[in-house]
């Protein structure tokens, strides 16, 4: 039976739970963004760009929450068979992941800031611009969301890559230390 | 009565619309210490762009506003707003269709005194092919005999308009309702 809380051996049910709560949010936020960018400028855009906007900043919370119980919290051992430089890799992505989740929403919100639109969080209230709106700036922090969001991708494959490696190739319990 | 005095009242007596005419002062916007900017809800969020000019026929005077007159005309072109796709927008046929309606104008029609330096005026505000009545409420910042600061706003249903067809004419997205504000810095013309 899986607790909350992390042990040696096993993911807590509040790290699986954020764990894929964040792979449905942010898979589907990169999706939408790079669905709506295509779109021509019309209604269905401007109500996806909305959605974009808000979902992302849910993303920025979650992921704060994520980071926090990953700093008091006990880590899971990696399995002794994985060189060093596996393990190297595999923390660093992980640590990665966290860059990703703070620079993709602030760069996002950034944009959002110097074009003047802001977004309403779920209605409940309106997010406030991060800067003053500013014109000049706006290809440059589209710049960053765009090319970050390309490594985020390039991220999230090897991770999975990995996950699937470990399970079908090294037969070991990484992924399944993810399962409750 | 001699006739010198007879002539003396006859000249008086036509010459006095003259004279109350002159006694509205007539008012020159300063266009670059002023500002009519609206913002409308998007989303549920605000978003604002402004006119970056507009001509003004003004004849004002606190003391008779019966026969003050004003006429504001916005060349819509100026519109300006932080994102360039979303000036484009606004610019096209759906929206102000600036090419087939360069200019929008609103005539006063009556003007009325609220309290302290709060009035209202009437008149019509004409978009696109639509004129329509509103009702503006500002405040006489400042007045003197020679300058003026007029700041106030109104709400305006876009829709009266026709602003925003077809698709965007529906307003889960894109509210109905949108604050005008406007801050006119003038100096009577001499």
């Amino acid at each position: 039976m899986t607790g909350f809380k992390n042990t040696e051996n096993h993911f807590g049910l509040i790290a699986i739970f954020i764990h894929w709560f964040m792979v449905l949010l942010l898979v589907g936020l990169l999706a939408l963004g790079l669905y709506m960018n295509s779109l021509p400028i019309g209604l269905r855009k401007l109500q996806l760009y909305g959605l974009h906007k808000e979902f992302g900043m849910l993303a920025l919370m979650v992921g704060g929450l994520r980071f926090l119980w990953r700093i008091t919290s006990v880590l899971p051992r990696l399995p002794e068979h994985m060189p060093n430089w596996e393990k190297l890799a595999a923390r660093s992505t992980h640590w990665a992941f966290y860059g990703f989740i703070l620079v993709m929403p602030v760069s996002g919100w950034l944009i959002t800031s110097a074009a003047g639109i802001p977004a309403a969080f779920f209605n409940l209230f309106v997010v406030p611009n991060l800067i003053t709106a500013n014109k000049e700036l706006i290809p440059t922090f589209v710049f960053i969301h765009k090319w970050v969001g390309y490594a985020f991708i390039g991220a999230i494959c090897m991770h999975s890559a990995a996950a699937l490696k470990h399970h079908y190739i090294d037969k070991d319990n990484v992924l399944r230390g993810m399962l409750p | 009565m001699t006739i010198q005095h007879t002539v003396k009242i006859a000249f008086f007596v036509l010459l006095s619309p003259v004279i109350a005419f002159a006694a509205i002062p007539k008012w020159k916007v300063q266009i670059e210490k002023s500002s009519l900017t609206f913002t409308a809800t998007q989303n549920n969020a605000p978003i604002t762009g402004n006119f970056k000019t507009f001509d003004s026929d003004i004849a004002f005077d606190p003391k008779h506003l019966d026969q003050s007159k004003v006429k504001i005309t916005v060349p819509l072109s100026s519109l300006s707003a932080d994102y360039s796709d979303l000036v484009d927008t606004l610019k096209n046929t759906q929206w102000f269709d600036v090419k087939q309606f360069p200019n929008a104008t609103f005539q006063s029609t009556k003007f009325t005194h609220d309290k302290d330096k709060q009035y209202t005026v009437k008149g019509n505000l004409t978009i696109r092919d639509k004129t329509v009545p509103v009702s503006l409420t500002f405040n006489l910042t400042e007045f003197t005999d020679t300058s003026a600061i007029v700041e106030g706003e109104t709400t305006v249903a876009r829709l009266n308009f026709g602003i925003g067809q077809g698709e965007w004419s529906k307003t889960n997205d894109i509210k109905d309702d949108v604050v005008v504000k406007f801050r006119v810095v003038a100096s009577v013309i001499k």
